[in-house]
């Protein structure tokens, strides 16, 4: 995995293969990490891939659930309205979310009847293309997404900055880390209180994260 | 609801009560019935807080009945912000409950002779003037506090705090919600300033003893509401989306759409956005043992409103809804929700619209007044207009007046009002619809409703050049005929995705009283409302000049997309050739 990935915004895995971490937390704990996304969280994909074809076919989001419930589409800030058409690349951002009230929330909306009201912001189709090499992409998810979707892009992993889960997990409560069920960090089980010490050291680093849910 | 009240504030002897049947303006509810009063009888060109001025409080169509959502209020004059015609609406308790004593609207009218502060009572008994100077200067809580002590707490009141007293531009009017708070405001245009200039603090509605409004065909209205229900419960952002998250749910997605009006209007995303976002809003408030879901009336099946709590778990004012989290947040780039929580807190007591007092804020913050992002600052600055310091007066008198004082170019205003949270530069056709509305910059012109049923644009290709006035002028349409039933903004989505949800719209109002209304007639009726206010606002001075966003926007380039409004001055003025 070294040095696969550059990243134009200088975030990448470069010459050091990030630290692999998995988490075991209780589902209250689930719904607190799904946060991150607000912000975003680095997934990888093949550059040229459409939409559709990184989320669904890469990551394991149904066709569904992407044509019925993913209805505000972002791809670098600008409006999507075809899920096959828009292509990802490297460091690009995609943001997901569904249906939005008001006159915002239709103009906005994937294919909606008003999407003619935001033209100057809506992606033009990018030509297709031959699958390109691994890239990292910024996937961020917003509201009902958050909770629906969210556990499932953690199950399956993203890529994190060690300082930005450093100051995530020293902002959290007594009642989250009661939620904890197990920390393994390339390998090796770590006590929650091994675990922040160990994470602050490296603060240069990315980490692929994955968590998953146990009751 | 077959009668107006009328209260001619200067009239010999003191404020004199008539009520009168609704004659001619029968077949008219909220905004239809404040443009209509306030078009056929406020001179165009009078002073807004002398005695020719009216303000005109009116339920919707439907408040009063058991049909859900519709306890919205319209409360309409000419502006003293805008110097046009006005009509601002609101949730809370009052459209029911003077929808089910029957009144169609309430007229204040006149000017009082003297400095004293009135109270007015409504009930079934009929209505009291009471000078009350007790509630001078006092903020809506105290005022409510008091009106609570007197009356008890079934009643629903609506207030004005000291910035209308002050008829301060920027002044809100105030109605109670289920808890009898007064959280729930009718804040565009200064209508609290023109309710301040007939001196009127408090209006007590007491509706006990009087039942729901009976339709004129029970069984077709009991299963047109029945629709009507389940299609908002299916829908997944009246059921889900809105109810979960609040209208703060828009504002990770507007910034990621770089339509967030950052900085006063200087950039068009947020670094801070996750910290005020809806999620993060709806999280705090579990947490602390508020709540993230809650009605602003009896009858929201919707609830998108919810209970802000403070560090202790103590209340301290309702869920600041997505303009006011963006007015006193991002625009002033304050990420800090305790901070908004307490300006929103504090507008509710001086009385105050948030829009306009956070696009006022930011705009003294450009001039130097205060640092962008410095929350106890922006606190202090409402503070001092709850005072009434010079400062305060002028900070309380729009973002016009302070661009104008403070010598700032960049005003985000539209007719003297300030522009809500969505920057027109992102998302250009808002930005017409902020140009025409008659209302100035109004985010609320927004009810994008089943379009095979209203086709009220026409058939343009809503792709097309054209499609943006087109669009602009169906909604702005659709916008006045819904605006008129009670109906809250929030049932639009549902009304728009399905227009079987539309249909039962249509039908409750048909069988209610008695109609055989189809969408042609809906659209009908939204044309004639803008048409009078239009000519009022043409008769009162305005001018195509009026139809156009600030300068700026057409110069300065909104970041990340570097863009600026395009749309062509001769495309503005075609929104209204139907
Ligand atoms: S959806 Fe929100 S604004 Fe509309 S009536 Fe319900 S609580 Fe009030």
């Amino acid at each position: 995995m070294a040095g696969s990935f550059t990243d134009d915004n200088g975030i990448g895995i470069e010459d050091k293969a990030p630290a692999r971490l998995d988490l075991v937390w209780d589902t209250a704990g689930i719904s607190v990490f799904v946060t991150l996304f607000q912000e975003g969280l680095l997934l990888e994909g093949q550059s040229g891939a459409t939409i559709r074809e990184v989320l669904c076919r890469r990551h394991g989001l149904s066709d569904d659930y992407l044509d019925g419930r993913v209805n505000t589409i972002f791809l670098d800030g600008k409006a999507v309205d075809n899920v096959d058409s828009a292509r990802i690349h490297q460091g690009c951002t995609l943001a997901l979310s569904a249906s939005m009230p008001g006159l915002a929330g239709a103009v906005l909306r994937k294919a909606g009847f008003f999407s003619g009201m935001r033209n100057t912001i809506t992606h033009s189709p990018d030509a297709p293309s031959a699958p390109g090499k691994e890239v990292l992409f910024t996937l961020k998810l917003f509201n009902m997404l958050l909770g629906q979707v969210g556990p499932l892009f953690l199950a399956s992993g993203v890529i994190i900055g060690s300082d930005r889960l450093t100051a995530f997990m020293l902002e959290r409560t007594e009642a989250f880390w009661k939620g904890c069920r197990g920390i393994l960090l390339d390998g090796v089980q770590l006590t929650e209180g091994e675990f922040v010490p160990r994470l602050r050291h490296d603060q240069e680093g990315l980490i692929r994260l994955r968590v998953v849910g146990r009751s | 609801m077959d009668k107006i009240l009328r209260i001619d504030m200067g009239a010999e002897g003191g404020p004199k009560a008539t009520v009168a049947p609704i004659g001619n303006y029968a077949g008219l509810g909220g905004r239809g019935l404040t443009s209509a009063i306030v078009s056929k009888e406020v001179p165009p060109t009078c002073h807004p807080l002398g005695e020719d001025n009216k303000l005109v409080i009116a339920p919707g169509m439907l408040s009063g009945t058991t049909a859900a959502m519709s306890g919205r209020i319209s409360v309409g004059c000419k502006s003293p912000l805008t110097g046009g015609i006005k009509e601002a609406n609101a949730g809370g308790q009052a459209a029911q409950c003077l929808a089910r004593l029957g009144y169609a609207a309430i007229v204040l009218e006149g000017k009082p002779k003297t400095d004293d502060t009135y109270k007015v009572l409504i009930n079934s008994d009929g209505v009291q003037i009471t000078v009350d100077n007790s509630l001078k200067m006092l903020g809506n809580y105290a005022t409510i506090d008091k009106i609570k002590e007197q009356y008890g707490d079934k009643v629903a009141c609506i207030s004005i705090g000291p910035a209308g007293e002050m008829k301060l531009g920027a002044a809100s009017v105030a109605c109670t919600d289920m808890e009898m708070r007064p959280t729930r405001h009718a804040g565009r245009g200064g209508v609290g300033a023109v309710m301040g200039a007939k001196r009127v603090k408090a209006i007590v509605i007491d509706d006990s003893g009087c039942k729901m409004r009976s339709p004129k065909d029970p069984e077709k209205f009991k299963d047109a509401c029945k629709r009507w229900v389940d299609g908002l419960k299916t829908h997944p952002v009246t059921s889900q989306g809105l109810p979960l998250f609040g209208t703060n749910v828009l504002t990770n997605v507007i910034n990621e759409a770089g339509g967030y009006p950052t900085h006063n209007f200087s950039m068009g995303r947020f670094p801070g956005h996750q910290s005020i976002s809806g999620e993060t809003q709806a999280a705090r408030e579990t947490e602390r043992g508020g709540s993230a879901t809650h009605g602003c009336h009896r009858g929201c099946i919707i609830q998108c409103s919810g209970i802000y709590n403070d560090k202790d778990g103590n209340y301290l004012t309702k869920q600041p809804e997505y303009e006011t989290v963006w007015a006193h947040g991002g625009n002033c780039g304050i990420d800090d929700l305790d901070v908004i929580a307490q300006l929103d807190r504090l507008d509710d007591d001086f009385g105050l619209d948030t829009i306009e007092m956070g696009a006022t804020i930011g705009v003294a913050m450009e001039a130097g007044v205060a640092k962008f992002g410095d929350g106890q600052a922006a606190i202090n600055l409402v503070k001092e207009v709850g005072q009434g310091t010079p400062l305060g007066r002028i900070l309380g008198s729009g973002a016009a007046v302070t661009g104008k004082v403070f010598g700032v170019e960049r005003v985000p205003v539209v007719k003297g009002q300030a522009m809500p949270a969505y920057d027109p530069r992102a998302v250009q056709g808002i930005g017409v619809t902020y140009a025409t509305s008659p209302m100035g910059a109004d985010h609320t012109s927004g009810y994008a409703v089943a379009q095979n049923i209203m086709k009220v644009g026409g058939d343009v290709d809503p792709q097309s050049p054209e499609g943006q006035t087109a669009l602009s002028r169906e909604l702005q349409i659709t916008t006045a005929a819904v605006d008129s039933t009670g109906m809250c903004l929030f049932v639009a989505f549902a009304a728009m995705d399905q227009p079987d949800t539309f249909q039962a719209l249509i039908d409750i109002i048909n069988s209610f009283y008695g109609l055989s209304l189809t969408g042609d007639d809906v659209a009908a009726l939204g044309k004639s409302i803008l048409k009078n206010e239009r000519e009022f606002n043409l008769a009162a001075g305005f001018s195509k000049a009026d139809d156009r966003l600030p300068p700026f926007m057409k110069k300065q380039a909104l970041s990340p997309h570097n863009i600026v409004f395009k749309v062509k001055d001769e495309d503005l003025d075609s929104v209204f050739n139907w």
